[in-house]
């Protein structure tokens, strides 16, 4: 099993969720979209743009995958795995 | 359309239905329409022609008022985020539609659904309350007179949960002005057709959504393939580092030297001229912006964040949100004359917390600005306002007047239109409207462009096939003719499609091939190119029968102003350019042979609408002695 570690950051992070897409998408063997079952989750306000990055523990590091999904699927590079 | 599975792959399988005037809500399979209309706009506009009489008034709770998530929204489908609302038009009675973005229609699909039909009218206000498919009808007393960012902001923090996802409308729709949208998410507007005002007239405040259900793909290898395809085609795009930086306006429209300024995309002073002089494109061009642009954000699995985040840090202007398009440029600036970026800014912020669409409330406003100019009224008519060019602090005041119906707002509350049916004095002359809707844009330079937007079912707007627009450019030079009745019919399949799937068009390189495999593997429904195309040749259709039953339209309909054949572009690189009635009379001829409709009168043909497989709708027409 690899084990990854990621950082997150949030001021290039836009919000648009495709990290959620992405971990729901591995969790659930690559059969359905579900934010809701995601390990890593993005707030962003409405009222003033501040963005709030997790990930808990229900992260399994992407076992099995090439690379970590949601890094994979974030285009503004809000996320990475640390070397 | 060949099933693989008899699963719901890639919908959320259900319909929600609400009647507010017996207070009742019902959900019905999505399958019942999806085989035949797949999805989105389609299965809106499927209902609303075949469930509405004709004698029914946008503003009577017998109308409908329909919301299509896309079929590919809530997936990883780059863009695929938007949602269809369609109803009758406010300004018309024909087919009405506005397309918005943002979050709210992933979350829908996330509680269940894929539609939500809304007809009656409550007794007093009220909001809708989804939570997976518990839906209630709540008590909206609270919410009443607030703007859409206190209707968002109360509702999240009454039910106690910030991932909750608002549609609503402002005081525009509450008080029917015709120029109300609906705005998600605080900055993301289904504007135009004057759904607003529908959803006002039923007494709806708003609709509140959250859900945790999933979104099951059918062939997920296949479709992620195709998304990974997507993906390194948008990566690759020479732009995206720029838009994802700088928002469309700042990357694209808005620079300095973008041919936007130059091509008639912006009419000045209400539609006098499709040119604006450079020293006031300086003051509102992407130099100007970028001192007040704080960051871009995104909407649902979005690859592209072209929305910047504005804000505008002390002064009367004093503001921050979201959003500032090309349009705001137009609605704004150009058409008011207006060089004052802050007021702009704060006037584009202050639409939203409204609940006015810009687009049709600046036209309304920017002819009232001429008819100032004209003196067919003056300070008495005006509340005291001087409505001379460049005076923005009379457009943010009139802005306010016209969503609260104070004073000349109420005047210009209906439109541009019955405005000048009451001032007289031929001020109709200088309406900017298509059948009836005040219309944002100018078109005597773009002949792709105009030809769309007076050809579009839904009266006006440039969303339903226009064409040299976004980033999609042919070898034709902007203002020529040369096949523009032919390239609008292909476009006008396409765009449904787009709508049907719930694709952005601002997401680059999309084809039509792209989409029938992300389509397929989500779903397990096979379609071919063609398949996929005919189905949108047949929306489109639906809403042409749609305004002949309901509107009455025919090819008279199909003119744009006199203005724009009369009086030239006054300035810049095409200067004297101006509409020619034959050759337009041509296109129209063109168009209607290619659509098989009759070319006199422009309604559809039974031989027409037979070969596209539309032979109940030819039944529907004749029942109206409508077809030919």
């Amino acid at each position: 099993m690899k084990v990854f570690k990621l950082w997150l950051d949030p001021k290039k992070c836009k919000g648009c969720l495709r990290c959620e897409l992405a971990c729901s998408f591995h969790k659930s063997g690559h059969k359905f979209f579900n934010p809701e079952l995601s390990s890593t989750t993005v707030l962003r306000s409405n009222e003033n743009k501040k963005i709030i990055m997790k990930i808990d523990d229900t992260c399994d590091f992407c076992e099995n995958e090439d690379a970590p999904l949601c890094v994979k699927y974030c285009v503004f590079g809000a996320r990475g795995v640390m070397k | 359309m060949k099933k693989t599975s008899d699963k719901h792959y890639g919908y959320a399988g259900n319909i929600l239905r609400v009647n507010l005037t017996d207070n009742k809500v019902w959900i019905e399979p999505t399958e019942k329409y999806a085989n035949k209309w797949i999805g989105g706009r389609a299965i809106n506009t499927w209902i609303l022609l075949n469930e509405l009489n004709p004698n029914v008034k946008w503003s009577d709770p017998e109308n409908l008022l329909t919301f299509g998530v896309g079929v590919l929204v809530g997936t990883l489908a780059p863009g695929a985020c938007r949602v269809s609302v369609d109803s009758k038009n406010v300004f018309n009675n024909g087919i009405g539609s506005a397309n918005v973005g943002g979050f709210f229609g992933a979350e829908l699909k996330f509680a269940g659904f894929d539609n939500i039909i809304i007809g009656g009218k409550a007794k007093s206000p009220v909001y809708l309350w989804i939570c997976n498919k518990n839906v209630e009808i709540r008590d909206a007393a609270f919410l009443w007179g607030k703007t859409t960012w206190e209707t968002e902001k109360e509702i999240r923090q009454n039910l106690k949960d910030e991932k909750i996802r608002v549609a609503a409308i402002g005081p525009a729709g509450e008080n029917l002005v015709k120029s109300a949208c609906i705005i998600a998410d605080r900055g993301c507007a289904a504007g135009g057709s004057g759904c607003g005002a529908v959803m006002g007239s039923k007494n709806l405040k708003a609709i509140a959504v959250r859900g945790n259900r999933s979104i099951e793909i059918a062939q997920p290898d296949k479709f992620i393939v195709a998304v990974d395809k997507e993906m390194r085609k948008i990566n690759k795009w020479q732009l995206i580092k720029e838009i994802r930086e700088k928002g469309y306006y700042g990357a694209m429209g808005g620079r300095l030297n973008s041919p936007s300024w130059e091509q008639g995309y912006r009419p000045v002073r209400n539609g006098q001229d499709e040119h604006w002089g450079k020293d006031k494109i300086a003051k509102i061009a992407e130099q100007e912006i970028k001192k007040y642009r704080k960051a871009t954000v995104s909407c649902f699995s979005c690859p592209i964040s072209c929305k910047p985040w504005m804000d505008v840090k002390e002064g009367p202007y004093k503001v921050q949100g979201e959003g500032w398009w090309n349009n705001s440029a137009n609605s704004y600036c150009t058409k008011i004359d207006n060089t004052n970026i802050e007021a702009a800014i704060y006037a584009h912020l202050l639409t939203n917390q409204l609940g006015l669409d810009g687009d049709n409330a600046a036209q309304v406003i920017s002819w009232s600005f001429e008819c100032y100019e004209k003196g067919l009224i003056t300070k008495k008519e005006t509340d005291g306002l001087e409505l001379v060019w460049g005076n923005y602090q009379a457009m943010i005041e009139m802005l306010k007047k016209l969503a609260y119906r104070k004073g000349f707002g109420n005047f210009l509350a209906d439109g541009a239109l019955k405005a000048a049916e009451k001032l007289g004095n031929n001020s109709e002359k200088f309406v900017i409207h298509v059948k009836g809707q005040d219309s944002l844009d100018g078109i005597r330079i773009n002949k792709g462009w105009g030809f769309g937007i007076i050809l579009s079912p839904v009266a006006g707007r440039h969303l339903r096939g226009s064409l040299n627009g976004f980033w999609l450019r042919s070898d034709r030079p902007i203002n020529s003719y040369e096949n523009v009745p032919e390239d609008l019919y292909y476009n006008q399949k396409k765009k449904a499609v787009q709508d049907i799937l719930g694709l952005c068009s601002y997401v680059y390189g999309q084809t039509v091939d792209d989409w029938v495999t992300l389509f397929s593997s989500a779903t397990g429904r096979l379609l071919s190119k063609d398949e996929l195309l005919h189905i949108g040749l047949q929306t489109h259709n639906l809403e042409k029968a749609f305004n002949t039953i309901h509107a009455g339209f025919d090819r008279n309909d199909d003119y744009p102003c006199e203005r724009y054949y009369n009086e030239p572009v006054k300035s810049g690189p095409y200067e004297g350019e101006h509409l020619d009635h034959e050759i337009w009379d041509r296109m129209l001829d063109t168009i209607y042979r290619l659509h098989g409709w009759d070319i006199g009168t422009s309604w559809q043909t039974r031989k027409g609408l037979e070969k596209i497989g539309l032979s109940d709708i030819a039944d529907k027409l004749e029942k109206k002695n409508r077809l030919k």
